[in-house]
Formats: structure tokens, sequence, C-alpha cells
């Protein structure tokens, strides 16, 4: 396993790498990859804005001080120990590698909080508040508290046999999520932005839409009908109907009530139309706060490279009436929605489109 | 003002690569990375 301060010390030296949360870490070097792939200036960088999804740091062991008796004991706490827990810390590190001051957001909301970062640096961008802007995230829920707090909220898939076949999203018999890490960072710009320079175009941002269920603190709303406000306000922003839309990428965790409510709601919006849905955290596991930004980049390669992964160990399909992908095809979609669904019924749906020249 | 958006550059840090091309690389050749974790047996996903 690689450790993201690593990869960034590669780059360069950065002491305050220490401050940083793991899951900072991977905000921090995906960013950087995106600044460095970017090729703009100090100038244009210091006038792009940043936004940035982000989790709690769940690796929580040792970190506090001890209070026994009504007293206090920090030995051993570094000074600035608050950062890492901070939810800015990312930011403020990414904007200080990078030279970057402009108007900024760090969202909390949970697994859609990467996408929705893309979502409101599209809308920036669109409204003409900016021109450009960096927007993903970084996310770990590795740690032992990671782990145990998914454990907890039986989210988590706890079967034995082989770790390659656990991950089941949309099966009869999926059992939960498998947690995993990283970060993916992207610049949009608006079109003349990107032309003026003769930027290399991966693909286009054409709607955004949100919402939130405010139906329990965890289990999503059982009828999907707040996320399919999400995904109509999408749709809408795109100017595209449901049968225009050629692929979806489900948020599919894997758990019961994640992939029953979304199947349901992929049936009810799309219809006989029969979207394909792709799965991608069957191939990556579930990077929390991250998983949007992380599934958006392999799903602009997938769409660059006309090429579409099945979803690993589905068998059984959970609904019949879904074109879920069981067996990788190299079709050729040109517009594909994205998906993502977070604990505290966080809805986030976002509709981008293959670039063609 | 309504404008265009695209996307013009990509940084990851992910369990299928570091770049677009490992990520289609590593697609096509089915190489995913899950492990048991050390903790109480869990699976977990990791690169």
């Amino acid at each position: 396993m690689r450790d993201p301060l690593l990869i960034m010390r590669s780059s360069g030296r950065f002491k305050d790498a220490r401050y940083l949360n793991r899951g900072a870490g991977f905000a921090a070097a995906s960013a950087m990859g995106a600044v460095k792939e970017s090729g703009l200036d100090k100038e244009t960088l210091t006038q792009a804005g940043l936004f940035v999804g982000t989790g709690p740091n769940l690796n929580i062991s040792g970190e506090f001080a001890r209070i026994r008796d009504g007293k206090m004991y920090e030995t051993g706490l570094a000074a600035l120990w608050i950062l890492k827990f901070l939810p800015n810390t990312a930011a403020s590190a990414i904007a200080r590698l990078a030279g970057i001051h402009g108007e900024n957001a760090t969202i909390g909301t949970a697994c859609s909080a990467s996408l929705q970062a893309v979502g409101e640096a599209f809308r920036k961008i669109k409204t003409g508040y900016l021109d450009l802007a960096f927007a993903g995230g970084g996310d770990s829920r590795l740690s032992h508290g990671g782990i145990l707090a998914y454990k907890k909220a039986r989210a988590l898939f706890m079967g034995d046999g082989d770790p390659e076949k656990a991950y089941a999203p949309f099966d009869k018999q999926r059992q939960g999520f498998v947690p995993g890490e990283g970060g993916a960072f992207f610049l949009l710009e608006s079109l003349e932005h990107a032309q003026s320079r003769k930027a290399k175009i991966y693909g286009e941002v054409c709607g955004f839409g949100n919402s939130i269920d405010g139906y329990n603190m965890t289990a999503p709303d059982p009828d999907g009908k707040w996320g399919e406000k999400a995904i109509r306000a999408a749709l809408k922003e795109a100017g595209l109907l449901p049968d225009q839309i050629d692929a979806i990428s489900a948020h599919g965790t894997g758990t019961p009530l994640n992939d029953a409510m979304e199947a349901s709601l992929i049936d009810r919006i799309y219809g006989e139309h029969k979207p394909w849905v792709i799965a991608m955290k069957s191939w990556i596991g579930h990077i929390a706060s991250a998983c949007g930004a992380v599934e958006l980049a392999i799903c602009l390669t997938c769409l660059k490279n006309n090429y579409l992964p099945a979803i690993r160990n589905l068998k059984e399909p959970c609904h019949e009436k879904i074109n879920f992908v069981q067996t990788t095809t190299d079709a050729c979609p040109g517009t594909m929605m994205m998906e993502n669904f977070g604990f505290g019924g966080q809805n986030s749906a976002l509709v981008i489109k293959k670039w063609i020249k | 003002m309504q404008r265009r958006v695209v996307i013009t550059s990509i940084g990851v840090v992910s369990p299928l690569g570091f770049t677009p091309e490992q990520i289609i690389d590593n697609l096509k050749k089915e190489n995913v990375c899950f492990e048991r974790s050390p903790v109480d047996h869990e699976v977990i996903g990791t690169f």
C-alpha cells in the first residue's frame, strides 16, 4: 500500500505534510497531479477556484489527550494536531502548494461530497463567477477507527472467502461494502478559457443536481424520491431527457438498502430506455467522500476509450429490468450520469459527455 | 451568463492507477487489489 504523503514528497518538499490525515494526503497528492498536468502559470493559478469534498478523519487511536481524575495528560501530542481533524486542512494544503487563491468551499456531505464539489465548481464556472477551478477529493477508511465505524453501522462486508469476490453491488447475495482509499482532482474550465489556451479536453460537464432526504440519519429513503429529485435536476440542467443518457455510473455500495433503492430509482426514471449501468466500487472499493471523484476519473477514461467495465461479482441481479453491465463491453456511450448517495440522505448527480473535437 | 464547462486535467491516486492510461490498462487486465484486513479479518480495497 502506498503512502500519499510519500507520493507528495516525491514531487517536492512539503514540510506541512505531517499535518495531513491520510484522506487529506490523497486529496493533496491528486490535486497536485491535476495542477501539474494543467500546465497553468502562477498568475492563472491565483485566479482558480478550489472545491474539496472531504470526510472525517477516523484514524483516532492515540491522537487525543487522556483525561483522568479531572487532569488532562497531553504528553506526545503535536502542537498542531488539530489540523488532522479540521475539514479544510486539505484545501489549505492544496492552496499553499499550488498558489490557488480563488473562491472555494470544503464540502462534507459524506459519500456524495466529492461529486458535489465538482458540481459546485461546474456551477461557479457556468454562471461566470469563475473561469476555472480545481475540484475533487481524497479519503481513506482503512484505519482501525474507520473500519470499526462502518462495522458498527452494519454497512461493511463481513463474510469469509476470496477477498476479490467480496464486493458484489446489485447482486441478490450482496453483503455490504468493502472500504478503500484514494483521491482524484480535476481542472474545470469554461470552454472559451480552455480553447484559448489550447488545453486538452477530457470531457464536458453538462448538469448537476443535489438534494437531501431528510428521512434517516444513515439509511436512504427507500422510495429514492429525493435521489430522483437530484437526478432529474441534473438532467434538466443538461437539457437532456432520460432516454438521452447512454450509461449510468451507479453509487452501487453493495449494501442491501442502497442497491434496492438505487435499482428501483433507475427503473423508475429510465424505464424501457434501459441505459447501461456500471458500478465502479466493485473494482476499487468504497472510497467514502472521495468515491465520486475517483469514479469520475475512471468514467472519463472509459468514455474516451469506448469501454464499459462489467460489475464485478454480479451473478444474480437484484432487479430484472436494469441493464447492468455483466460482461465488459466496448460500447460507445456519449453521455453518462454519475450518481452518489451519502449517509445523512445526501444525494448528488452529475451529467458528463464525451468530448468530440 | 451560461457557459459550457469542460474538464481539462485529471490528477488521480486510485487502486486502478495514477493516470488515465494506467486505469484503462488495469481495467482491461482486470487487475484489482482486494485483500483481507488485519482488523477482524474484514476485506479492504488496497493498492
